[in-house]
């Protein structure tokens, strides 16, 4: 019998968890979240009788209980806050550069796909709803919103659609009015916004899950890939290139770049932000020279990896 | 993310190259991969001059085919010469550093015969080459005639300071000393980047200038001098934005050593407007990063501001900020704790803060209680325990029962008893532990709320038997156990327990019996192993690992014996065929040992127990091994073989088993030759822990050998990983 508080996770047991989680969802914690990740497993340990982190890795390692039980603590490991309209240059710029250039020639694009790739509570993908109704678009018929997130809780959370006064910071007062419906239990996502938004349970280490999204125009994956290491993130970006129609956009975090990542996406400047896009000749690839000796490109099938 | 076609012809390249579309290109070049070196060269070059920087990126992906070769090397050297464009030039270093020690020489050679922009690049990519054999050739070029070559042989030492640092370290003092201020800022990062202290006569001066005033700051906070902290405060007035934030951090990182009463004493000085400043940075939603929040709130806490709680109480909502905050509230001493137990129990049980925020409370008044403080402060905190933990908040409940366990009186023992049979398990377990500590605390009223609950039991006014088993466990386990018996109707309630119908009494009988043994515990623990609760199972493998442990101690003097008892034990479990079970009592037999005890008799059990351990942690199941593992790093530190044992694991056949075991060698200080080994292991988990231990070694050698494989290292992923390793270690100067 011993308290919850007196478990320690011990330097060693963090390295065996942190290279446990990051194999699983590709997520890398630093030495210095060891205080943060103790306190928010601990109960997990109270609630299986467990009286060491040591135990709680051999429980996670189980065959038996551990993958469920490996779930439930990336579910509150991977616990991220995020609110509506953040970093709202970047939404700006999807809704009056990024979305245009798609709908017009040569890319020519009628029925947009967006993905918000690790969207956490839904925020951003409400956010990317609320800009599409206020840009004149169509549910449905003009756009289709994808949120997926590694977290079964935030997905229920986003599909619940009911946030507190912290998700509000940044949103225009008269977007909350006329989005969001007050109730006792906080503010209720308007019933016509909620249809246009979809949401899924997705790690995205795992690109054949990741292939039922289908191809999207834009992808946003922010501040998501600053918490993966370097192989990690080049799987995702990876995934993410096959999952762009040719001349989709790829928006990171304004911290994030892809520079040591990849040389596949080409970068746009904007009026506000610098975005990525794959390349519209990405599809081709060099095939065989022509009669006058020069390389040619043609529609050839492009090689994964 | 390439294209690939069946046939890769140099034309063909060559041809596509030309193409006015950046994305063909690029394609075209990540092909010259599989061309040979000689069609492969002239292409190569030409990519990596592209007006795209992402064909030249793909370029120097490219080149990685061919590394090492001489031919790439001196094709790449050929570049600097003068009339090359700048991309092409750069892109050549970045290919030269991934040619590594190979480099070296050719580069050396060429120093004499290029002009200064050809000297300034082979410096750096002297520097690129991770080669500590590059150090004397830059060392010499510190003497060049040209300030930029002088300059980037600065930059070209930092960047292999992790591998040599001792010599670097050298260099870049001495670099400190000359009167060219960007070579001067140069060494600073490199010393920073390094983690090394720059003596206070040397870096005090540089605070003066603008140029270096930034990275003269950062340095201050790796110094260790008494007179910092005073000279730090007298300019602290004076600094705005980002030099005061270093500043702040500066003096935040000498307080958490001996220089903290020299922190206190220099910031006394500025009083009321530097506190208000601090606070303004404290805040929530003040702008700045919260790594400077946190700080400004250890030092507003040092200074005593105004409304330093409720800021750290802010912080503590703060996931990222809650150490700090906790660590300030600690820095206000015991004086605080009238302000912290209005926040715990609110007169009218109103709060602004979450259950999370006062739970953390809580934990900090408990350990300020533990200093001197007034009987009054003690009699407000536990009243306010109380009410706190009959809240229906699970972790206000929690935490108020583990600090009534530290501070509580005989009285608690009812308040937590009240909680044992709570459904919701933290809650449960938190009474149980409570029950259990505060009866080692007040045995005498313990053994009669004891006797006062199996009363009640037998006349059925309660029907909860957990509460006087529990007690009995814990007045068992007291050293003067021997006088503690308990009545026959105590016994018969601890049998009924046992075969409760509720898995929750059946554990708690079992745990009991673990501390209480006797003749029919074995056999107890045993048929529990097949019991339809996990929890139980788990408790019984717990208690069978207890008896081991007791055998192992009580046997001692004939090993024979105590290794057949032991062997037993773990023979049992194996037969439940149930893994995790078998691991737990593994790790039971460790639990209360300590690896500092070093008396005979501690050291025989250890020796008898690594027996048995010994061929589980090399070939048993991966989580029965680990927690094999795990028992020997708990075994005294004077267990002969224990070294051996554990670099036995490191052959297991389970990645998690070896980092385990390199882990608890680390723990132990017992890193040494043999884990070099684990750099060619296929885990590349493995590779780069095995790597991180070395660069954190004391062991000198250790260190240059890992030094020395990054230099040779051609696989780019494993040698960013291994200069990872020692980048990712402060340097704390030289070791024996």
């Amino acid at each position: 019998m011993r308290f919850a508080e007196d478990i320690r996770l011990a330097p060693d047991e963090f390295r065996l968890l942190r290279d446990l989680f990051n194999r699983q969802c590709g997520i890398v914690l630093s030495p210095e979240q060891r205080p943060v990740i103790e306190r928010r497993l601990r109960e997990r340990l109270t609630i299986h009788g467990l009286h060491s982190f040591g135990e709680y890795y051999q429980l996670l390692r189980s065959l038996d209980h551990g993958r469920d039980e490996l779930e439930e603590a990336i579910d509150i490991v991977t616990i991220n806050e995020t609110y509506f309209y953040r970093e709202e240059f970047q939404l700006s710029a999807l809704q009056n550069e990024i979305i245009p250039m798609l709908r017009k020639s040569p890319s020519n694009r009628v029925n947009l796909s967006i993905w918000s790739a690790g969207c956490s509570t839904g925020d951003e993908v409400f956010s990317i709803g609320m800009l599409a109704r206020e840009a004149g678009l169509v549910g449905g018929t003009d756009i289709r919103i994808f949120g997926s997130d590694i977290s079964r809780r935030c997905i229920a959370h986003a599909r619940r659609g009911v946030y507190g006064p912290a998700s509000f910071r940044a949103l225009p007062f008269y977007l909350k009015k006329k989005y969001f419906v007050e109730q006792a239990d906080g503010f209720h996502v308007a019933d016509e916004l909620r249809s246009w938004c979809h949401f899924g349970h997705l790690n995205l280490l795992e690109p054949a899950k990741a292939s039922v999204v289908g191809r999207v125009d834009v992808i946003l994956c922010r501040n998501v890939l600053i918490y993966f290491d370097d192989a990690s993130r080049r799987q995702v970006i990876e995934m993410f290139y096959d999952r762009l129609v040719p001349g989709g956009f790829l928006l990171l975090g304004h911290s994030e770049s892809l520079l040591n990542v990849t040389t596949a996406f080409e970068l746009v400047h904007l009026r506000d932000d610098l975005v990525y896009r794959k390349p519209l000749s990405a599809s081709r690839t060099i095939s065989a020279p022509d009669a006058g000796g020069r390389g040619t490109v043609s529609a050839l099938s492009q090689r994964q990896g | 993310m390439t294209s690939s076609v069946a046939v890769v012809s140099p034309e063909l390249v060559a041809a596509a190259l030309e193409a006015a579309d950046a994305e063909e290109r690029r394609q075209a070049t990540s092909l010259i991969a599989e061309l040979v070196i000689h069609d492969a060269l002239p292409l190569l070059v030409r990519a990596l001059g592209d007006t795209d920087w992402r064909v030249r990126k793909e370029a120097i992906i490219a080149a990685r085919a061919f590394v090492p070769a001489p031919a790439l090397v001196s094709r790449m050297i050929a570049v600097f010469d003068p009339g090359e464009n700048v991309g092409l030039r750069n892109a050549a270093v970045e290919v030269l550093g991934s040619c590594g020690t190979a480099s070296t020489g050719p580069l050396a050679l060429a120093l004499g015969h290029v002009d200064a922009d050809g000297r300034k690049l082979i410096v750096q990519a002297l520097g690129a080459t991770r080669d500590p054999h590059a150090l004397i050739v830059l060392a010499r070029a510190l003497d060049d005639r040209d300030e930029n070559v002088r300059q980037g042989a600065v930059e070209a030492i930092a960047r292999l300071a992790p591998l040599v640092p001792v010599d670097a370290h050298k260099l870049l003092l001495r670099s400190l000393e000359g009167a060219d201020e960007f070579c001067q800022l140069a060494a600073l990062e490199g010393l920073n980047a390094l983690g090394a202290e720059v003596p206070w006569e040397k870096l005090e001066p540089l605070l003066e200038h603008s140029t270096l005033r930034m990275a003269a700051l950062t340095a201050a906070s790796l110094v260790q001098d008494v007179r910092a902290p005073a000279a730090l405060a007298r300019i602290l007035g004076a600094l705005r934005g980002n030099a005061f934030l270093l500043a702040m951090t500066a003096l935040v990182r000498m307080a958490e050593g001996p220089l903290l009463p020299h922190v206190a004493k220099a910031l006394e000085s500025d009083g009321a407007h530097l506190a208000e400043r601090l606070m303004q940075i404290a805040a929530v939603g003040s702008n700045v990063p919260q790594v400077h929040r946190g700080h400004a709130l250890v030092l507003a806490s040092i200074v005593g501001a105004p409304g330093v709680v409720d800021a750290a109480a802010y912080a503590l909502e703060d996931e990222l900020l809650g150490e700090v905050a906790d660590r300030a509230l600690r820095l206000l001493g015991p004086n605080v704790l009238p302000d912290l137990i209005a926040r715990i129990a609110p007169a009218k049980g109103v709060t602004a803060f979450s259950a999370h925020v006062r739970a953390a409370f809580i934990e900090a008044s408990v350990s300020l209680a533990h200093a001197p403080c007034p009987p009054e402060s003690i009699a407000a905190l536990l009243a306010a325990l109380r009410t706190a933990a009959l809240e229906q908040e699970r972790r206000i409940t929690t935490s108020s029962l583990c600090a009534l366990s530290r501070l509580g009186t005989e009285q608690d023992l009812v308040l937590a008893s009240t909680f044992v049979g709570s459904t919701f398990k933290p809650i449960a377990y938190a009474a149980e532990a409570a029950l259990a500590i505060l009866t080692r605390r007040h045995p005498a009223a313990a053994r009669r709320f004891a006797a006062m609950q199996t009363d009640r039991v037998a006349k059925g006014s309660s029907d909860d038997a957990c509460i006087a088993v529990i007690i009995m466990g814990s007045l068992a386990a007291l050293p003067d156990a021997a006088g503690q018996t308990f009545s026959a109707a105590e016994m018969a309630l601890l049998t009924r327990c046992a075969t409760a119908e509720e898995p929750r009494r059946r554990r708690t009988a079992i745990e009991t019996l673990a501390v209480l043994g006797g003749d029919s515990a074995h056999r107890v623990f045993a048929l529990a192993l097949t019991d339809d609760a996990r929890e139980v199972r788990i408790a019984a493998a717990r208690a069978l690992g207890v008896l081991g442990c007791a055998a192992c101690f009580r046997d001692v003097d004939d090993s024979a014996a105590a290794t057949s008892s032991l062997r037993a034990v773990v023979d049992l479990v194996t037969h439940a065929s149930d893994t995790e079970l078998l691991a737990t009592t593994i790790r039971t037999l460790g639990e209360d040992l300590d690896p500092l005890a070093v008396d005979d008799r501690s050291v025989r059990a250890a020796e008898i127990m690594l027996s048995v351990l010994t061929p589980l942690a090399r070939d048993g199941e991966a989580i029965v091994a680990m927690a094999a593992v795990e028992t020997m790093g708990r075994l005294s530190s004077k267990t002969e073989g224990r070294h051996a044992a554990l670099f036995g694991a490191l052959r297991h056949w389970d990645d998690a088993v070896v980092k385990s075991a390199l882990l608890k060698l680390q723990t132990i200080g017992a890193a040494s030759q043999e884990i070099l080994q684990c750099l060619d292991h296929p885990s590349l988990e493995v590779r780069t822990l095995a790597a991180e231990i070395m660069a954190g070694s004391d062991d000198a050698d250790l260190r240059d050998r890992l030094a020395e494989r990054t230099s040779v290292e051609l696989d780019l992923n494993m040698r960013d990983k291994l200069e990872g390793a020692l980048h990712s270690v402060r340097w704390r100067g030289e070791r024996s």
